[in-house]
């Protein structure tokens, strides 16, 4: 026991983030200072309704924060949990139990705060449902209409006053110490989130989504998640409004959401502290501001504010200005002023957020002739996709000959990894892919070529999830796995990478393995471990951190896990997103043109690569190619599509010499 | 029944003027790929120009000739200062920079002009009566203009060049910068058109109802969005049909006395309905996301 | 190790200096104590779309204040009025309210329109401070004892109105207009429905628009063509949309009869002069702009004399009587010898104030009425009038 409490300490002490913790004394030493000023009786009841705003204000920046910054969607609707958890809480506060609050005020405002704050988490997972269907634009778009619409019903409701509204209770003079207090709370909840293992899910998500469905993450889960949490801060936050001043509907409309999306995007949507300050400095100068500017030019705050949202949306993700950016960040300016160690700034684990830029350090370029990430943009052009989808279908019969020639040669009675039987897909009536029939053995590297927009990816996606066929199925280990999902047809152990490379660009390359171990039953550890930081949180991130680096030993890529993955050269990119998809565990890997891209040496380290992923991981491995050395050089046998069909099956030499295959792909004589 | 058919008519009317909103919207989301939120409140950039020309010579074509190219000005401007450096950039920074532009021009239309309403009034084209029936005949003619603009806009990107590569683009933009498509000029072109639409869907919106202020661009521009997302985005008979519709429902909802106050409820409601059923609307077309 | 207590340090420094920036000496004490004249504070909308209403209650209680002054004030003591901006927001009542308080502020007007007096009404009960609002017509604005208007509550004029419609309108069918999502609105509304009762003969044909539909009325217009006296509680620029939109459809014989917000309605109608408008205009209230005679024309001399016409309005004129029949109360209790100091703590001001307004034979002649006196509520008693902006045009 005690020498668990004694590791339990020690790990605490070795994965503090000192500079976490700033934070959180800044907002402390406030609230000291100022509950010592009210206590004594020397806090002005104008500085009061200001700290009472300001900590409610900051605690819907934070709660907002979470969904824009971490998650990356885009939320208009938030202060309609704000709205909720004010006339919820402030009714049940006020007129169900008026009496508790006349004499236990700051219980009942407790309460009524954990009351609000369920009930707007309730209505944040409504609003995430759709969110797990749309994207950007149009989920933006739901929440702005979720928002008005709940602002409308409240304006109608005589329950609650109507268009006038209700008074609420705010005798409490101490609101705005509770302030503090929920937003110290917020802000452990928010941050431990985000620095944990969940966080890094949740980033993932919002780098690329695709990517992380196929690492068997659960999406649906995580946004679920996201939104509830947030959504019950902002209902928190609502209830703490309603303590200061009377609630009506009309203070919770889209121009709101606006202003509490205006403090997160000049705090830097990814920083916590950044988002608290800004906070506080908007609110307190609009409070000044409101005295000072009369008559039209109240408006120019609004002019100022805009002008600065755009200048700083503009000055973080304009691609234009990433050499910009590089030489003219806060990490970089503040390295010149302090001179600390600069040469290669690395990214420390983990990593702490800076106010304002997405943070770009000065990692090593690899000298190596690398080619940047968009090169494989050719890959899987339009016009071809658009050619598989309306494809003519060569001829059956002479394909089903070959497949049946394939089949009989293979060993019926040997365990297959993966087995298909007729698996196709049809897009609105236009066959992409038909009639395949794959048997691959246990062990084997197994190639799958064909021209251009034969429909090889297209199997990849059906083999994942990311489409669902139309006919057939398809077996992993004798396990139907037709029509399943993304995530679960990855925890049966399927797993890929992309012919565009997708990596989590933004993440150290530790953390990219570390996502990828994220499903993996052993490193289960549910989100209040993480929040509260318990002792299994600690336990499971060292060893995942241990695999990550065992993963990372393989690829040659440990020395440097702490860099951004976005800095690697496209090579070590590529090895990368393979290392991250054998840390799902994996029976089966698929890889997608995995030598697009690179010169000889880098694909002669690839085949070197992928043989000893298969010796050393014990995996099975289909690979879509256009590299005919590295078909020829790696595979065992081969499937050649063609129009959507196979054309022909077999072993490598006999394959790359059926004349059919040659007309087809390889160039007549 | 007669009052049936003549919130029906009124329907139209409304229709015709969100139809004409609802274009330019659904072009430039179709082309450039971004919510352009600020594209209501070029309305409201042209109903202030309006009003200013129209109180200097007391013209109301005046007003109506010099609002076209000072709105189609206003969106190129705003293209190439907000919206160029941010092309490749994620959604979310395109959409919160929109959203930036948007306040922008409430904000500089409040400092400039006041928060308070301004009257235009541009004079009355007259009620034509069938029977006890009355409609005005602006209501015909916005309707004419919105279908004529819309068959315009259909013929022109689909016979000229200029509109067949802005169908490229809409439909691949790499490809068809491959294909020697000036891609910077299609886009500009498009906000160009875009911002005309919405000058002339403010002309007839101040017939309608002859205030103009500062937020005056904020909700239909919503409702504009709505429209085009039930007829299906990128469709431009979907942005029409889907105008309609709504200008229709929003009637129907104000001449129910139940239903007056939540309107715009259910004009949001029916938009969340849609998109979770379906997302590609009435007459749009279902795309695959490529992997 | 340095490192981290260097970072302690940091920021513990940054929190103390931060927090000087917010130092302030005070507490529960009576901040009117260094005052030299009589403080009157107010909050109403300078910027945003009422603040012409804002405006006028500002011009109108200074122009009272100055002439109080120029008289000699109460006994040589003068008196001051502030007026801090909440753009007609609740949210922003309580920091104006407490920054009025900290700077002395001993008497109110409140504030112009109802939702933000509500929070006001919260803030001045537990200080017990007076306050007497020109314009704030919400039924639940006065109750608490120390709040006060000088207007017509909503039901005040809802029945008003009702009273003048059973005695005046002989049309079966009565059409109504008015915003939902408008307490002012929809308050007079509901009152004027249960002021007529059950049994009154009239049929109703009601309709109503809110902020999101307040563009377009073509559908409400349709609904209301038939009617010809329709009752429009609302303010100045919706109705004025209303009739421009509805000339040529709602019959030209009708009435449109609106209440306080009516007021000024003629410079609402920028472009098109108000005679192009076929009905005729009128509404019931307590001020009338266009006086020939008596209190009501001094007012709008002086007024106009100082400030323009463009906030020449009801609510500058009853913010006057305002000022003056909180000056005229004190100086009532003065002559009653009770002891009224430049320094007086809000809280004894109000004790006095609350007692001298509930006084039997205490009546206030103003600009807005004669003979005027305060129930025990706080809501005013006096004689509403019909004003007619314009008459129905001719036959052309």
């Amino acid at each position: 026991m005690e020498n668990a409490a004694k590791t339990y300490f020690k790990n605490i002490k070795k994965n503090f983030e000192w500079k976490g913790c700033i934070n959180y004394v800044v907002v402390v030493a406030f609230a000291i200072f100022f509950s010592v000023l009210h206590s004594t009786g020397n806090l002005e009841r104008s500085t009061r309704f200001l700290l009472e705003k300001i900590t409610y204000s900051a605690v819907l920046a934070v709660s907002l924060c979470l969904v824009v910054g971490f998650l990356g969607e885009l939320s208009l609707g938030h202060a309609a949990f704000m709205c909720l958890g004010a006339y919820i809480g402030g009714y049940m506060e006020t007129y169900v139990y008026a009496s508790f609050t006349d004499a236990v005020p700051l219980v009942s405002i407790i309460v009524s705060m954990l009351i609000g704050g369920l009930v707007a988490a309730f209505f944040g997972l409504i609003i995430g449902l759709p969110a797990l269907r749309l994207k950007g634009d149009y989920l933006a778009i739901v929440t702005l209409a979720f928002g008005e619409i709940v602002r409308t019903v409240f304006q109608n409701l005589e329950i609650f006053g109507a268009e006038l509204g209700m008074d609420t209770y705010t005798k409490y003079k101490e609101t705005f110490i509770l302030g503090f207090v929920v937003l110290l709370i917020t802000m452990f909840v928010v941050q431990n989130l985000v620095r944990s293992k969940q966080g890094r899910a949740i980033m993932a998500i919002r780098d690329n989504e695709i990517a992380a469905r196929s690492m068997g993450i659960n999406v649906t889960y995580y946004k679920l998640m996201v939104f509830m949490l947030s959504a019950f801060f902002a209902g928190i936050a609502g209830v703490l409004f309603s303590n200061t001043t009377r609630v009506s509907s009309g203070t919770f409309g889209y121009s709101y959401s606006i202003d509490i999306l205006v403090m997160v995007v000049l705090g830097g949507m990814r920083s916590v502290s950044g988002v608290i300050i800004s906070a506080a400095l908007i609110t307190c100068i609009n409070t000044e501001l409101a005295t000072v500017l009369t008559g039209n030019l109240a408006a120019l705050q609004n002019v100022i504010y805009s002008l600065i949202l755009v200048g700083i949306v503009i000055f973080n993700h304009a691609p234009g200005l990433k050499d910009f950016r590089k030489k003219y960040n806060f990490r970089t300016l503040a390295t010149k002023i302090f001179k600390k160690k600069s040469s290669a700034a690395t990214v420390s684990e983990p990593v702490s957020e800076t106010v304002g830029t997405s943070s770009v350090s000065s990692a090593e370029i690899s000298a190596e002739s690398s080619l940047p990430a968009s090169a494989d943009s050719v890959a899987e052009s339009p016009a071809s996709s658009v050619v598989s989808r309306e494809s003519v279908v060569s001829d059956p019969s002479v394909a089903s000959t070959r497949q049946a020639d394939a089949v009989s040669t293979a060993e019926a009675e040997e365990e297959y990894v993966l087995k298909t039987e007729n698996l196709g897909i049809s897009f609105g009536g236009l066959s992409a892919v038909k009639g395949i029939d794959l048997q691959i053995k246990k062990g084997e590297l197994y190639g799958l070529i064909g021209p251009n927009g034969a429909g090889k990816t297209t199997v990849f996606n059906l083999l994942t999830g990311v489409y669902k066929p139309t006919t057939g199925d398809f077996y992993l280990n004798g396990k139907k796995l037709t029509g399943k999902s993304q995530m679960m047809i990855n925890r049966a152990g399927i797993a890929r990478t992309f012919q565009n490379i997708r990596i989590f660009e933004d993440m150290s390359i530790i953390r990219n393995v570390m996502v990828g171990l994220e499903n993996r039953p052993e490193y289960k550890c549910s989100l209040a471990n993480s929040i509260f930081r318990t002792p299994r949180y600690y336990k499971t991130v060292m060893a995942m951190r241990e695999k990550a680096k065992e993963l990372l030993r393989v690829f040659g890529l440990e020395e440097i896990r702490n860099q951004l993955a976005g800095n690697l050269p496209y090579g070590k990119q590529r090895k990368l997103e393979i290392a991250r998809a054998l840390a799902t565990s994996p029976s089966l890997l698929l890889l997608d043109e995995p030598a697009a891209g690179m010169n000889p040496n880098e694909t002669q380290e690839l085949m070197d690569t992928i043989r000893l992923v298969r010796d050393k991981f014990d995996v099975t491995i289909l690979l879509i190619e256009h590299d005919m050395r590295l078909v020829s050089g790696i595979c065992d046998r081969l499937t050649v599509l063609n129009f959507g069909t196979v054309l022909a099956q077999g072993e490598v030499k006999e394959v790359l010499n059926d004349p059919e295959v040659v007309r087809a792909y390889l160039g007549g004589e | 029944m007669l009052d049936f058919i003549t919130t029906f008519i009124n329907g139209l009317n409304l229709g015709g003027i969100y139809a004409l909103i609802a274009l330019g919207y659904t072009m430039v989301y179709g082309i450039a790929k971004m919510l352009n939120f600020a594209h209501g409140d070029i309305i409201m950039v042209g109903g202030y120009t309006i009003m200013v020309f129209f109180s200097m010579t007391g013209l109301p074509v005046v007003g109506v000739l010099c609002a076209i190219p000072l709105c189609v000005v206003v969106g190129i401007v705003i293209e190439k200062v907000a919206y160029k450096p941010l092309r490749g950039a994620s959604p979310l920074a395109v959409l919160i920079t929109a959203i930036g532009v948007s306040y922008l021009l409430q904000s500089l239309a409040q400092m400039i002009f006041g928060p308070g309403q301004q009257m235009v009034e541009l004079g009355d084209m007259g009620t034509i009566s069938l029977g006890s029936l009355k409609i005005k005949v602006e209501t015909i003619v916005t309707l004419l203009a919105a279908t004529l603009i819309m068959v315009c806009l259909t013929l022109f990107v689909h016979k000229t060049k200029a509109g067949k590569a802005m169908l490229a683009v809409a439909e691949d933009r790499d490809a068809a910068r491959l294909m020697g498509i000036n891609v910077n000029a299609i886009i500009t072109l498009t906000f160009a058109i875009g911002s005309a639409l919405a000058a002339v869907a403010g002309v007839f919106y101040i017939l309608g109802s002859p205030a103009v202020y500062p937020t005056l661009g904020a909700l239909p521009g919503i409702r504009a969005f709505t429209a085009a997302v039930i007829g299906g985005i990128g469709s431009i008979p979907g942005a029409m049909v889907g105008g309609l519709l709504l200008g229709i429902i929003e009637c129907i909802c104000g001449a129910v006395p139940a239903l007056s106050q939540y309107t715009i409820a259910v004009e949001f409601a029916l938009l969340i309905v849609i998109l979770l059923v379906k997302p590609s609307g009435i007459l749009g077309k279902k795309k695959r996301e490529k992997v | 190790m340095k490192k981290k207590w260097t970072m302690f340090a940091c920021a513990a420094m940054a929190a103390v200096m931060g927090s000087a920036l917010f130092v302030s000496c005070g507490g529960n004490r009576n901040y009117a104590e260094n005052n030299e004249k009589f403080y009157i504070g107010a909050s109403g909308p300078l910027t945003g779309g009422a603040a012409v209403y804002g405006k006028a209650v500002q011009n109108g209680a200074q122009l009272a204040v100055e002439e109080i002054n120029a008289a000699g004030g109460l006994d040589g003591k003068q008196f001051e009025f502030v007026m801090m901006d909440d753009g007609n927001d609740d949210t922003r009542v309580n920091s104006n309210y407490a920054s009025l308080y900290e700077k002395g502020m001993q008497v109110s007007l409140g504030c112009v329109t109802t939702k933000p007096c509500l929070a006001f009404k919260q803030l001045a009960e537990e200080d017990n401070l007076f306050f007497l609002t020109p314009s704030a017509t919400g039924d639940d604005v006065v109750g608490g004892g120390n709040a006060y208007q000088m207007c017509f509550s909503d039901s005040g004029q809802g029945t008003a109105a009702a009273e003048y419609v059973k005695e005046n309108v002989t049309e079966s069918t009565i059409g109504i207009f008015y915003k939902s999502d408008d307490p002012y609105s929809n308050g007079i509304y509901q009152n004027f429905i249960s002021a007529l009762g059950e049994n009154s003969g009239f049929t109703f044909v009601e309709t109503n628009f809110t902020d999101d539909t307040n563009a377009d009325f073509s559908s409400q217009i349709n609904r209301l063509k038939d009617c010809k006296f329709i009752f429009m509680p609302i303010y100045t620029e919706p109705a004025s949309l209303f009739m421009m939109q509805a000339n040529g459809i709602i019959s030209d014989d009708a009435i449109y009869f609106g209440c306080d917000g009516f007021d000024g309605i003629e410079s609402a109608f920028t472009t098109t002069p108000i005679s192009e408008i076929p009905q005729e205009i009128s509404y019931l209230s307590h001020f009338d702009a266009t006086a020939e005679s008596g209190a009501a024309k001094e007012f709008i001399d002086s007024y106009t004399e100082k400030y323009g016409k463009d906030t020449l309005n009801q609510f500058g004129a009853a913010a006057y009587d305002c000022v003056y029949a909180i000056y005229e109360a004190m100086a009532n209790a003065v002559s009653d010898e009770k002891e009224i100091p430049v320094n007086i703590s809000p809280s004894d001001l109000c004790d006095i104030l609350k007692e001298t307004f509930q006084k039997e034979d205490f009546t206030f002649d103003g600009v807005t009425g004669t003979g005027i006196y305060w129930s025990e509520d706080g809501t005013v008693n006096k004689n509403p009038v019909k004003y007619i902006v314009k008459e129905k045009n001719s036959a052309a």
